[in-house]
């Protein structure tokens, strides 16, 4: 009975989802998009270069790489399973499931054979970098299709294990913070053997890295470890030792399950709060942004926005806001972004610094999204303040002017002394950035203009990556235009960020001024 | 004080408000109510100037959009609109700031009056889905705005800032405020409004003024279940 009322829900989930995409042929065209895109990342990854010109890195630099990612992927997930427990279980779960005669430990599972499907779509993004992998490392469409099911599994016993000690540890915040000990020191200790290794063979820092990010230390790691060392170990040939990893990951999925569903205690109450989060998070996602990711507990401290009058105070009350965000004045997210980006520097040293110039600009586009002035967007008090529509979006948008220049500062400084390269070069890269903000910003304001709040979310954020392209391109053109003529100011680094920067400034300004009443076309 | 004049309003081929025409003179309370999906929360936003309309829509002989406009028109959302960082307090500074008001201590008499003081410091993600409201509220009535518009403001409230609000509903219209409020709990507003508009799948279906009229006169509720329940007639004045 039991097993026939969830197999019944999980059935007919799966086939109302197919029969969306019929419905709504828009969702279908999402798709057809998607995997077009797919197909062409895949294809263009094996035409970008002839094979015989190809200088293919280290294997072990990638199985480190995943190692890392792993890690870092069950850390956060553990952690934040830790704090609010699983989010396993949806508020229809909630409200319909527990209160129900189904046996406890059938929902479990039910709700485990769900997790597998998201944590497969939380690791679609790994399809996408297949072109770089394969431009780099050799990677076939097997080896991918691998990263891409151990990063799935990773998340899912990541998940499964934040939500299996929090039972346990939820009635007190001691047992807790223990736990989150537990966590940082094996993460502080790993850094610390990594740390040694490279200093130990400071000449080649990048081949240090991958030693020791396939270290043993590292491999031991619970869950993140053993799976990168299952990767990695087929990457290597070695498949007994892949399958010695497997085996120990299984049995130590084996023995949580027959724990978790032995355990009398109950999980019931511990998923309840999470899943409500996660029900604020759909609401709020439906509004176009995703919830800010705060503190739980805001330290307040000084209180009072204290300056501004009219449209000003939206600049003012910003900051205050950005104080009481995080305690390091930067974004989460913008602090991954930057330290992602440096490592991708260290990798990628040999080939200047436009590549690491593209790709940080390349996740600004996420950032950026995520800024104030389109949170602002959300609610009313823009719209209903008598001031100009014009002045309140440049005070609405003057924050992103000393974020954006700490964030670009805090990647550009180590960038340029990992590459050595001039003062001028780092201060124009800063520059540089700054102004592809104000470009995607700009992007958000036209298309708030042209569609106000009728696009849906996806074909929003569709339309959003096509004009952040359109607006670009005028600084590109002339940065290549330049280059192919040979004509260069300095060097050939500066002139091409110094075109992009040049033609970015008329270019965002332009539109902004064109779009200076978006405030009274657009829809809350 | 508020006009609406032929508003049309579309979300693709949905026809959420059709060829609306109504007024709200100074000094009068209308009501919204209808059922659930008949294009209150619509034409209030439109109102508000937070959605794109045809037609007309003038706040004090402004046209709504206009900063003119914004500087007369107090809105209530439906969800409390409120940011996760900022204390209590700064809400009202926000609002004073942006508004160019004079720091009389209005804020102070708002936020006891509806018992939130005691909250002040309080950062907005801190707050209930009850003091969220009310926070709203108060943030609303800052300004002292002459066209209030009230989206469901007493959903969440706990009885005691029911009270105060429909306290506060009274002496706004004895200033000469005009106040819309829409609503679908048809008891939450049977004593105190003037006029009322029934909406029926994005248009008026009848418009009924509160007069002592008659004993044979239908009760707002009478009238209302007449109408969704399909038996709807020409009702007048």
């Amino acid at each position: 009975m039991n097993g026939n009322a969830l197999s019944y829900l999980l059935r007919t989930k799966i086939h109302n989802q197919l029969v969306s995409f019929f419905k709504k042929p828009v969702r279908l065209i999402y798709v057809v998009i998607f995997i077009g895109l797919l197909v062409l990342t895949m294809i263009g990854g094996n035409a970008g270069a002839k094979e015989s010109d190809r200088v293919v890195r280290d294997i072990s630099e990638l199985t480190a790489g995943i190692n890392a990612l792993f890690i870092l992927i069950f850390a956060t997930t553990f952690n934040s399973g830790l704090k609010n427990g699983g989010t396993f279980f949806k508020m229809a779960d909630v409200n319909y499931l527990f209160p129900s005669p189904l046996n406890k430990r059938s929902i479990l599972f039910y709700a485990l054979i769900q997790q597998i499907w998201s944590s497969m779509l939380i690791g679609i993004f790994i399809l996408f970098q297949y072109s770089a992998l394969h431009m780099n490392y050799n990677l076939s469409y097997l080896g991918l299709t691998l990263i891409f099911l151990t990063y799935s599994l990773t998340v899912f016993l990541s998940q499964t294990l934040g939500m299996f000690l929090y039972t346990f540890v939820s009635d007190s915040e001691k047992k807790k913070n223990i736990a989150k000990a537990v966590l940082y020191i094996i993460i502080v200790g790993i850094l610390a053997y990594i740390g040694l290794h490279v200093l130990q063979n400071k000449d080649h820092i990048v081949k240090a890295l991958a030693e020791a990010g396939n270290g043993l230390p590292v491999l031991l790691f619970p869950f993140a470890g053993w799976i990168g060392g299952f990767a990695g170990s087929i990457f290597k040939g070695e498949y007994i030792e892949s399958a010695l990893w497997l085996i120990l990951s299984a049995a130590a999925f084996t023995a949580m399950l027959i724990a978790m569903s032995r355990s009398k205690r109950e999980y019931y109450e511990d998923v309840i709060a999470s899943a409500e989060t996660m029900q604020n998070t759909i609401n709020s996602a439906k509004d176009g942004v995703p919830p800010e990711a705060t503190p739980k507990v805001i330290k307040v401290g000084k209180e009072g926005i204290g300056k501004g009058n009219g449209a000003s105070v939206f600049f003012y009350k910003h900051m205050l806001e950005n104080r009481r965000a995080s305690k390091i004045w930067i974004k989460p997210m913008s602090l991954v972004f930057v330290l992602i980006t440096i490592g991708f520097t260290i990798f990628m040293k040999g080939a200047g610094i436009l590549p690491i110039f593209a790709f940080s600009v390349y996740m600004q586009v996420f950032t950026v999204a995520l800024g104030r002035f389109n949170r602002e967007l959300t609610k009313p008090f823009i719209y209903l303040v008598p001031e100009s529509p014009f002045k309140k979006i440049i005070y609405a948008l003057a924050e992103t002017f000393p974020t954006e220049l700490l964030e670009s500062a805090l990647i550009f400084i180590p960038v340029s002394i990992i590459l050595g390269a001039p003062a001028l070069v780092c201060i124009l890269c800063i520059v540089g950035r700054m102004t592809f903000s104000f470009l995607f910003i700009a992007s958000s304001i036209a298309i708030e203009r042209l569609w106000g709040g009728s696009l849906s979310k996806v074909a929003g954020l569709l339309i959003y990556f096509v004009v952040d392209i359109l607006l670009s391109a005028p600084g590109i053109v002339l940065a290549v235009v330049l280059s192919a003529s040979g004509i260069t100011l300095f060097s050939s680094d500066i002139t091409s960020v110094m075109s992009i920067t040049l033609m970015n400034i008329p270019v965002a300004s332009l539109i902004i001024y064109s779009c200076r009443n978006v405030l009274q076309y657009a829809e809350l | 004080m508020l006009k609406v004049e032929h508003v049309t309003k579309k979300y693709g081929k949905l026809l959420a408000n059709n060829d609306i025409s109504f007024s709200v003179e100074s000094g009068q309370i209308a009501v919204l109510v209808g059922p659930n999906g008949a294009g209150k929360s619509t034409i209030i936003k439109s109102i508000a100037g937070l959605l794109r309309f045809e037609g007309k829509i003038e706040i004090g002989g402004f046209d709504n959009k206009s900063v003119e406009a914004k500087g007369l028109i107090g809105y209530v959302p439906e969800m409390p609109a409120v940011y996760d960082l900022l204390t209590v307090s700064e809400h009202m500074e926000f609002i004073r700031r942006a508004y160019r008001l004079p720091d009389d201590g209005y804020d102070k008499y708002l936020l006891e009056r509806f018992e939130m003081m005691d909250k002040k410091d309080k950062v907005g993600k801190e707050l209930s889905k009850g003091m969220q409201q009310k926070l709203s509220i108060c943030c609303t009535l800052l300004h002292r705005p002459r066209v209030i518009i009230f989206d469901e403001p007493l959903i969440g409230l706990d009885p005691h800032a029911i009270k105060e609000i429909k306290n506060m509903f009274s002496e706004l219209k004895a200033q000469g405020c005009a106040l819309l409020i829409s609503t679908h709990m048809l008891d939450s507003v049977e004593n105190f409004w003037d006029v009322a508009h029934i909406m029926v799948n994005g248009s008026f279906a009848a418009t009924k003024y509160n007069t002592p009229g008659g004993e044979n006169e239908k009760s707002l509720e009478e009238l209302f279940f007449e109408i969704t329940e399909g038996k709807a007639s020409e009702v007048g004045k």
